[in-house]
């Protein structure tokens, strides 16, 4: 098989998480000579590197010799290193990954050699901060239906704002039964000291799971701080794009669970993340990436602790792409490739 | 597609030359093997190749009627089922052999060579020769690095570790046969893990002064990550690590502390699932991977697709009895061929003629640990080698 053809057009009515809050994407095909084509979602800014890169790099290659694309693209990528770079060698890595599994007439999951994914999901609150009323609402109605026992919110501008937002959090997610799972996003805004008071000040009156980016994005010197400072676990990586930004936290246990990003290290980079974190006995965690192609990979890792979800799903619990929510877990179908021709076919809600 | 059944065969063969290291110089020419075929409701087979050994049948039960494709969760399965005791030993020398019938079986269900599944472009894998020669002559051992040359290999490794004017004699004939091949042969030492740290730097030292090595391989303990550090920041060569280490756990405290510098990957580590987990964390610390020697050089497969894989041992000692394997090796490589999975096939004459007429020869596998190892060194007595020994044991 080959690739005879990259093409990457703007999606009108789709917004994705971007470095600076939500942002625009692109849909990238690859074509091939045969009757199958390979697809994902990109951020837009990425779509003149998609078209360059996949024109310079994968037309005329073989799409099943995964290693040697993505190692292609990241030499190609190494002297213009970026947000913009690094989430077009991503998109069309997983394009490749959709096409790989397309080829076998299987899910992405089994190409990847997993079992059918059931992963431990958690809600995710996208956007500016909530007002109490709306969180309430969106957290009640995902508890109640869906079973979800985890969710993540950002940090509150004061402290009794958190604490008020985490009780109702924890009321709410205590529906489905047993412990919620609290968890606070610090979005790299902070200074090391300010969180550690902050998460502090919240942990005498609630157990968080984690805290997210609690130091700024490269900063693994304040991350580790944070780690020796309190009682939660540090989730890190969720910025981080440039090739091997996140050893350091490995290296320096900066970090207590490894954040990946499918959208920024596409499947392949996904995948090397996660085992080196597993070497390093660190669970890792899935960002919601368009289409929810990242629970694909959920059973892969030896080490997944969960996957985010930012969909609302709809009353059967299904979500974009071809996952459904169950009783709290994400499931994954059947349907060849990335399942992104499946499902709901938006992104955000 | 399920796995529907299992089939274990156990032999013995003689290879075509004995092998030896430094903890069992005289060598052996006689070894067990064992073949376990995967069989499956699709009319695929999965064949993995070992060196004998018990415990597929505790781990069975997890894999009969599970979907080969799945391999990294029947992976998960087997790790979590063998927790108490351990990925170590029996248990993962099955999870190992398991775990490679199962690659086997996924790769030729998609039609296609595992290299390919696993994602490499190119069916070329370095080689570098590696004699485990301390039972040869010189002009054995010149005839074995000379063949090796002739065929595009320009590097070599060689064992070292109980006579250092003898080793250095030594790796002057292996230079000298690997010549043809580069005027620049690249050379190796192993030592098997017969000296003591201290030991080690003052042994390298002294062949560095006359050659430039490459790397030298297990010249502490294998889990002394403290000793292995030592080591590499008082000598020039790269220290290489990690052939009798068993998973990537075991690999952590070794790259985490920067320990190693090269890292052996093998087949018993954990299997094609285990290999790829340490050479991804390998990796990320900008460490290169070599795979170890197998039987038909069917790892070569896995060494395919890791871009950072500097060269596979290729020993070539005769042990393909009754193998038949689609690869060569040409201008330095081992070349790939396009059967399916490892492209393995098994002769069941052959195999079940050695079952029924074991072979006599040499043998004491897998090598003991030698006298005086990590205390002082206890040269070769008078005939145990085809060298000039004899030396008095040295501290």
């Amino acid at each position: 098989m080959r690739i005879t053809a990259v093409t990457a057009k703007p999606l009108a009515a789709v917004s994705i998480p971007g470095p600076d809050g939500m942002a625009r994407a692109c849909s990238v095909e690859l074509k091939t000579d045969t009757s199958l084509a390979g697809l994902s979602i990109a951020p837009l800014s990425a779509l003149p590197h998609i078209e360059e890169i996949g024109r310079a790099l994968l037309v005329g290659c073989e799409p099943r010799a995964t290693v040697n694309l993505w190692q292609s693209m990241g030499s190609a990528i190494a002297n213009a290193p970026g947000y913009a770079t690094s989430a077009a060698r991503a998109a069309l890595d997983a394009a490749v990954w959709d096409l790989k599994s397309k080829a076998n007439a299987e899910p992405l999951w089994k190409t990847l050699g997993g079992g059918r994914p059931r992963a431990n999901a958690y809600a995710s609150w996208t956007g500016p901060p909530p007002d109490e009323n709306a969180l309430g609402v969106w957290v009640t109605q995902l508890a109640s239906k869906f079973g979800f026992r985890s969710a993540r919110i950002p940090v509150a501008a004061d402290t009794n704002a958190d604490l008020r937002r985490l009780g109702l959090l924890e009321r709410a997610l205590s529906v489905s039964g047993g412990e919620p799972s609290l968890l606070l996003d610090f979005g790299g805004k902070w200074r090391p000291k300010d969180a550690i008071r902050r998460i502090r000040a919240l942990e005498s009156a609630f157990d968080l799971t984690w805290v997210q980016c609690p130091a700024a994005a490269g900063d693994f010197l304040g991350s580790r701080r944070v780690v020796d400072s309190v009682r939660a676990a540090v989730c890190e990586g969720r910025r981080l794009h440039a090739e091997l930004s996140w050893l350091p936290y490995l290296h320096h246990q900066a970090a207590n669970v490894i954040e990946i990003d499918v959208m920024l290290h596409g499947v392949s980079g996904a995948l090397e993340i996660a085992d080196a974190a597993f070497g390093f006995e660190l669970p890792a965690t899935l960002s919601a990436v368009p289409g929810n192609l990242h629970v694909q990979l959920a059973a892969a890792m030896p080490n997944l602790m969960s996957v985010e979800i930012v969909e609302v799903p709809t009353a059967g619990g299904m979500v974009s792409g071809d996952v459904r929510i169950e009783n709290g877990w994400a499931v994954v179908g059947d349907a060849p490739g990335a399942g992104l021709e499946s499902g709901r076919p938006s992104w955000v809600p | 597609m399920k796995v529907t059944g299992y089939r274990v065969e156990n032999y013995r063969m003689r290879l075509n030359r004995p092998i030896g290291d430094c903890n069992l110089p005289g060598g052996l020419d006689l070894v067990p093997a064992s073949i376990l075929f995967l069989d499956t409701d699709a009319g695929l087979t999965g064949i993995s190749l070992g060196f004998g050994g018990a415990g597929i049948d505790a781990l069975m039960p997890l894999i009969i009627g599970e979907d080969p494709r799945e391999v990294l969760r029947l992976w998960m399965r087997m790790n979590d089922y063998i927790h108490k005791g351990g990925n170590e030993g029996t248990a993962n020398y099955a999870l190992s052999t398991i775990d490679i019938a199962l690659w086997d079986l996924k790769a030729k269900l998609a039609g296609e060579p595992l290299w390919r599944t696993l994602g490499a472009g190119d069916r070329r894998v370095k080689a570098y020769a590696s004699g485990l020669d301390y039972c040869l002559s010189d002009d054995e051992l010149f005839a074995f690095y000379r063949r090796m040359a002739e065929r595009g290999i320009d590097a070599g490794k060689i064992k070292v570790g109980l006579d250092i004017e003898a080793d250095m004699r030594r790796l002057a004939v292996m230079r000298d046969a690997l010549s043809v091949a580069s005027e620049r042969p690249t050379l190796m030492i192993d030592a098997n893990e017969y000296w003591s740290p201290k030991q080690a730097v003052r042994y390298i030292r002294r062949m560095e002064a006359k050659f430039d090595i490459a790397w030298a391989e297990e010249p502490a303990r294998r889990w002394d990550y403290e000793g292995l550090r030592l080591v590499s920041s008082q000598v020039r060569a790269a220290v290489a690590t990690g052939e009798n280490l068993n998973s990537v756990a075991d690999f952590y405290p070794l790259i985490a502390r920067q320990a190693v510098d090269v890292i052996n990957i093998a087949a018993g580590h954990s299997g094609v699932t285990g290999c790829r987990q340490i050479a991804r964390l390998a990796q990320a610390y900008s460490l290169p991977v070599s795979m170890m020697n197998c039987q038909a050089d069917f790892m070569a497969h896995v060494a395919a697709a890791m871009p950072h894989h500097v060269g596979m041992e290729v020993v070539g000692p005769g042990r393909e009895h009754c193998i038949r394997f689609d690869s060569h090796i040409e201008d330095g490589c081992i070349v790939l061929g396009d059967a399916p999975g490892f492209g393995i096939e098994v002769d069941e004459a052959i195999l079940a003629e050695l079952q029924a007429n074991p072979p006599e020869g040499r043998g004491q596998f897998p090598f003991p640990r030698r006298e005086g190892a990590g205390r002082y060194i206890v040269p070769p007595a008078p005939g145990e080698v085809p060298w000039p020994s004899g030396r008095r044991p040295q501290q």
